[in-house]
């Protein structure tokens, strides 16, 4: 009903304003600045710089000024608490007018925009058919609006071009296999046969073992267990497998083993393959198995993650629990088509076409191999059809010839100037891929007030696989269907089913809820020493896939708030005191139980360990976080001069009494009244995601705070209380909770705008705000699904807009 | 089989890293070199601690020419006369925490905001203007992830973290076939660029107002990188600077931080006598590696949140101190090469600082500041009170006039820094 009542007022505010042309009537908004602002913005006082008693109506030189009055009111920084408030109805029907002004004198955002380097690498993937790293090759992308593929942020650069240049070299490169693979073969190393195991066991390093003829790791440092009989000797993809067994797990532990893919040495960069339940006996142990590429000479990296950790020292009354590990193999390399099914997609097939042989290289275990290249005996009619194939696939999006022809004079000059047959089809491949038409998103053919189908397919694709569309969304763009609305409808469950849809999955709450940033600190060995590398996988996964879950079954948006479920492991169900939750490898989702404090992002480890440092919380990060990512009402930056709040560990302050110090600044406290509270909420929260009642601290009084079997000291109690900038209180966390759930109003635009910003890859500004109320109320109808969302987000005017 | 490769990766950047300088691209460089430096090469270096560097180490109490010796300060003393430290100083507007690093060679404003875009950074303003002077026009190093160079769009310019490779595209020439396969790829990408410049002009006809902006740097970028595989093909005819050394050998292993750092500033100093290139910036390392250095056992990330705690500051102060006594070696070294009748010290003005003036807090305000070298009046503490201090962009100022560039201006910079510029 309240809602039905907001919505007919703003009508009859915008038809006035409409009707009324240049001069505003009485009943509107300037009667509403006369009221609540000029007081303190009018013609005798001007705080902040800001007067409105003389500022008529949004214009063009005007924007920023209105989008920073819209901002204040939105979040209720202004009018000031001590003054009287416009109640929300009032203040909702000024927005909407803000924004309606706005959208009329404001420059429209810009939509064309370049691919950022996650898209650049997966449309080249999707395009080539290859798989070799690109991303790392191209300068990281600027953000808009806490997104990296939003138009405006995507610069370009000099640099930039000469990477791309290089990329696409890579990538061509990679097309062609160059020398003929090995026929398959399996690889396989019983661990207590070779030497190296054997001095460890001997050498008793680490405490290694052997029990019935496997060799049993406790920790995932030295010495490692070496299976060096099983490393591939030629690049290509292999199918490995491991027997592992647990050794005395002691009493409902599940024992796991997390398997890395990589160089032997060093600290470069491998690949988690996964991390396995570590379950079966000697007799019958469990094969671990999955198929990964490996480089040449690349290891296997079978590293135990014991959970709860095993200390000699402190756990004497309990065996040691260790991973038995018998033996590992690889078969393989899989992929035997020579020439590569890359090289066949990319040069077709014909008569014409051979490997021809070249320069001699050595290798240890096999003896003449030789180097090969592409050749034609049509070189000419092979470049053009070559190139005739890639250009409107590349392009996403029928070519015309003339176009066309630019590339396949580019290679036949390379041709004419002596150049071989695969150097010029290089230099075809290479201007295809540095072209604007292949890099620029959201240019159409012609400028037109309507996009294309073809645009439209991929702004759909670009939105939910983070690349180019594939055939059959090209098919339909062809036949013009994807303007029905049906279709799309139709196209979008499709792509929300496919497993590409992961990228959307990891893209998005990478950015959004800031996952990307999960490794930026690692907690103190000393105040967290239950911290440990499974359970950071396991935060990540967690969120990951209570994300996929809300989206795949069309669960409100408001679950992020607050949800009955959560998505566990063992790992993270101990870490959140939860019971009856056995194994690390799975995660399912788990109904929470009634007198748990989970549920929502708010409460997931991975969030409480982005939101603070290696040692401490700070309520005003977190704060900041909730403003911005689940109420979409940043705060501003605080302004200059003001000395930060110093975290102080030592334990005979909190932070609490720190910003309460703070806060008696007015400056401060303006933008802190709402900043601290969802903070302070969040103190209940350590910076692992576990729950406490004190805080740890490094310092204590005596024995008798020492935290047993720890090096930390009970310190002092958590306050968790608070009140909200529009005087609502809450005593700790769950009540924080509640109250943040009353706003969910506020809570789904703001989720429906960073879907907007994300899906649209443009900046959503107040002049789109008629975009972000569509997608909140369209979705509304359906009880707030996140996958209906995203729906809603397609079909909104802004994802249309040219 | 992977050399092949390694050689066809670096081939791009070895034969240009970057320049975006439009005029002169007729002329031979080594006639450039003649007519444009007065037979003075002068250089500069900026070097930021990502993480912070205490500053109640670092700061003496005492303003002015004979200030007291403090921890930090110490390494440096043999140079005592070749270097300054500054307290007082910050980029107005710049704010964010760890964000602030961006900002700290562009002074671009609100950093940590969400739509924060950056301006061009004090060494890549330079490169456009002398760049073209050197083989390389400026090199961006890193010792751990990120970079410090942004160019003028305001894009990070990935920097180089492998000693080796840089040594390579630096010393050592490759054979005939690959510097035959060089030159053709060089040829390959002026047909390209050339392609899709007139491609962009295309589009840019038919597109909308609102969308030029993007189309005009894409025009601009393709223009810039011709003009700079012009000079590169250039360079790549004559032979590379011969030094004494081997390729260095790299060090992954994080924890060997000193290790790491030496093997960097070893290059800088390589590079800069060799004059291969005249702008040299580089991201100190420092993220959640516990650095292998006696009473060291916590993250180095999580020591510099010490909290206000005794035992994280003395640990955190160990690793600093091991800093500057390797920046106090690297100076020393830089003195002790002549060239004519100056140092290439005194050719250099070198910047050692960081964004977190309080690495605990992350405020971004009286940022640890030490330069060195240069033609600059040194041998003090220049203090500078809370009220009315400058911006840190005068200091940048300063070193873009150090390079003999006329330039009054740049970033929130209005002017030199009062007290640094002789």
């Amino acid at each position: 009903m309240q809602i039905l009542k907001t919505s007919v007022c703003s009508f009859v505010v915008c038809l006035v304003v409409s009707l009324g042309g240049q001069t505003v009537t009485a009943s509107d908004p300037q009667a509403f600045f006369a009221q609540h602002c000029v007081k303190c913005h009018g013609a005798n006082k001007q705080e902040g710089d800001l007067r409105l008693d003389n500022l008529l109506k949004p214009a063009a030189e005007s924007a920023e000024t209105w989008s920073l009055i819209a901002d204040m009111l939105e979040s209720g920084d202004m009018p000031p608490k001590q003054q009287t408030r416009p109640d929300a109805a009032a203040r909702q029907e000024v927005l909407k007018w803000i924004s309606d002004e706005l959208a009329r004198v404001v420059r429209p955002v810009p939509a064309v925009r370049r691919m950022n380097r996650v898209e650049y690498e997966h449309t080249v993937h999707d395009l080539l058919g290859i798989d070799v790293s690109l991303a790392s090759l191209l300068p990281e992308d600027g953000q808009v609006q806490g997104f990296d593929n939003v138009a405006g942020g995507l610069g370009i650069s000099s640099i930039l071009m000469e990477r791309y240049l290089e990329a696409a070299d890579v990538a061509f490169e990679s097309t062609i296999r160059r020398i003929k693979p090995l026929p398959p073969a399996t690889r396989r190393s019983v661990l207590m046969e070779f030497k190296e195991n054997i001095a460890s066991v001997k050498g008793k390093k680490g405490g290694v073992i052997e029990s019935n003829g496997a060799y049993v790791d406790f920790t995932p440092g030295w010495p490692p267990a070496r299976v060096d009989e099983a490393h591939p000797i030629e690049n290509g993809v292999y199918r490995c497998r491991v027997a592992v067994w647990p050794h005395d797990p002691g009493e409902n532990r599940t024992l796991s083993v997390a398997v890395f893919t990589g160089p032997l040495f060093g600290d470069g960069k491998r690949k988690l393959n996964g991390v396995f339940d570590v379950t079966g006996t000697p007799d019958k142990p469990r094969i671990i198995e999955f198929t990964t590429y490996m480089g040449e000479s690349h290891a296997l990296h079978i590293l135990p993650w014991i959970y709860p950790e095993h200390v000699t020292w402190r756990d004497k009354e309990e065996q040691r629990p260790g991973v038995a590990i018998a033996w590992a193999e690889t078969y393989g390399p899989l992929d035997q088509s020579f020439p590569a099914e890359s090289q066949n997609r990319l040069f077709g097939k014909s008569d014409s076409l051979a490997m021809a042989e070249g320069d001699s290289i050595y290798m240890r275990h096999r003896r003449g191999v030789k180097l090969h290249h592409v050749d034609s005996s049509e070189p000419r009619a092979d470049v053009e059809r070559i190139i005739r194939d890639l250009v409107p696939r590349a392009f996403r999006r029928p070519v015309n010839d003339e176009l066309t022809d630019q590339f396949v004079k580019l290679a036949m000059s390379r041709l004419d100037q002596g150049n071989t047959f695969e150097q010029a089809v290089r230099a075809g491949v290479t201007g295809v891929l540095c072209s604007p038409h292949f890099l620029l998103i959201n240019q159409q053919a012609e400028q037109q007030d309507k996009v294309d189908d073809f645009t439209l397919a991929s702004r759909m694709s670009y939105f939910l696989w983070s690349s180019m569309p594939d055939d059959e969304l090209l098919k339909l763009a062809s036949e013009g269907k994807l303007s029905d609305p049906k279709v799309r409808f139709a196209q979008v469950e499709r792509m929300i089913n496919d497993p590409k849809i992961e990228r959307f999955v990891e893209n998005f709450t990478g950015q959004w809820l800031d996952l990307r940033e999960i490794e930026f600190t690692t907690p103190d060995r000393n105040l967290y020493p239950e911290y440990d590398d499974l359970l950071l996988q396991s935060m990540l996964a967690e969120t990951r896939g209570f994300f996929r879950h809300l989206l795949k079954e069309d669960l409100s948006v408001l679950n992020f708030v607050d949800s009955d479920f959560a998505v566990l492991n063992q790992r993270l169900a101990t870490h959140y005191g939860i019971s009856g939750v056995q194994g690390h490898e799975d995660f399912r989702i788990v109904q929470l139980p009634p007198d748990s404090i989970r549920g929502g992002v708010l409460t997931q480890a991975s969030i409480l360990k982005v939101t603070a440092n290696g040692t401490s919380t700070s309520p005003v990060l977190r704060g900041v976080w909730v403003l911005d990512k689940l109420l979409g009402q940043p705060a501003p930056p605080p302004p200059p001069g003001v000395p930060a709040v110093e975290p102080d560990i030592r334990g005979a302050t909190t932070i609490r009494d720190q910003l309460k110090l703070h806060r008696e600044n007015e400056s401060c406290n303006r933008c802190h009244v709402r900043i601290d509270p969802p903070g302070f909420a969040l103190e209940e929260f350590d910076v692992i995601g576990g729950q406490r009642d004190w805080y740890r601290s490094l310092k204590g009084k005596g024995r008798s705070q020492k935290i047993a079997k720890t090096n930390y000291y009970a310190g002092l109690p958590v306050e968790s209380h608070g009140e909200l900038s529009d005087d609502r209180t809450f005593d700790g966390f769950v009540e924080f909770r509640k109250r943040l759930l009353e706003d969910s109003d506020t809570i789904a635009r703001a989720i429906a705008e960073k879907l907007l910003v994300y899906g649209c890859g443009r900046p959503v500004t107040h002049s789109e705000r008629s975009s972000v109320e569509s997608v909140a109320a369209d979705s509304r109808a359906k009880k707030l699904g996140l996958r209906s969302m995203i729906h809603a987000v397609i079909e909104s005017e802004l994802f249309h807009r040219p | 089989m992977t050399l092949r490769k390694l050689d066809r990766r670096t081939f791009l950047r070895s034969s240009g890293v970057a320049l975006g300088l439009p005029l002169l691209q007729s002329m031979m460089p080594s006639a450039l070199r003649a007519a444009d430096d007065k037979g003075e090469a002068r250089r500069m270096v900026a070097i930021c601690a990502p993480l912070g560097i205490h500053t109640p180490h670092l700061f003496p109490e005492k303003a002015g020419r004979d200030y007291d010796v403090t921890p930090y300060l110490e390494p440096l003393q043999p140079v005592r006369e070749k270097f300054s430290v500054i307290s007082g100083l910050m980029h107005p507007m710049v704010d964010g925490g760890h964000s602030a690093e961006k900002s700290f060679l562009t002074g671009a404003a609100h950093p940590g905001q969400p739509s924060f875009r950056n301006t061009i950074s004090v060494d890549q303003f330079a490169a456009e203007r002398i760049g073209h002077r050197t083989r390389f026009p400026f090199l961006s190093l890193s010792g751990g992830n990120g970079g410090m160079s942004y160019t003028r769009s305001g894009v990070l310019i990935p920097a180089e973290s492998r000693p080796s490779q840089v040594f390579q595209q630096l010393f050592l020439e490759g054979s005939a076939t690959e510097k035959a396969a060089q030159l053709r790829r060089v040829k390959d990408g002026q047909s390209i660029l050339d392609l899709v410049a007139s491609q962009t002009r295309e589009i840019q006809r038919k597109t909308a107002r609102e969308d030029q902006q993007t189309l005009d740097q894409y025009l601009t970028s393709v223009r810039e990188l011709e003009q700079r595989l012009v000079l590169a093909e250039d360079w790549a005819k004559l032979p590379k600077p011969v030094v004494d050394q081997k390729t260095p050998t790299d060090i992954d292993d994080r924890a060997n931080f000193s290790g790491r750092m030496k093997l960097l500033l070893d290059l800088i100093t390589l590079a800069l006598q060799t004059d291969s290139t005249r702008l040299i910036t580089l991201k100190g390392p420092g993220g959640n590696e516990v650095v292998n250095l006696k009473g060291v056992d916590d993250g180095w990330h999580n020591l510099s949140h010490h909290g206000r705690s005794p035992e994280k500051i003395e640990q955190l102060a160990i690793i600093e101190k091991e800093e500057m006594r390797l920046f106090g070696e690297f100076l020393q070294s830089l003195a002790a090469i002549k060239e004519g009748e100056h140092s290439v010290l005194d050719q250099t003005a070198i910047l050692l600082g960081s964004n977190l003036g309080n690495a605990s807090s992350h405020n971004n305000t009286n940022l640890p500041i030490v330069v060195a070298g240069g033609r600059f009046q040194h041998g003090q503490h220049l203090a500078f009170g809370a009220e009315k201090s400058p911006p840190l962009s005068n200091l940048l100022v300063s070193f873009l006039q150090h390079l003999q560039l006329e330039v009054d201006e740049f970033s929130s910079g209005t002017g030199t820094l009062t007290g640094l510029s002789a």
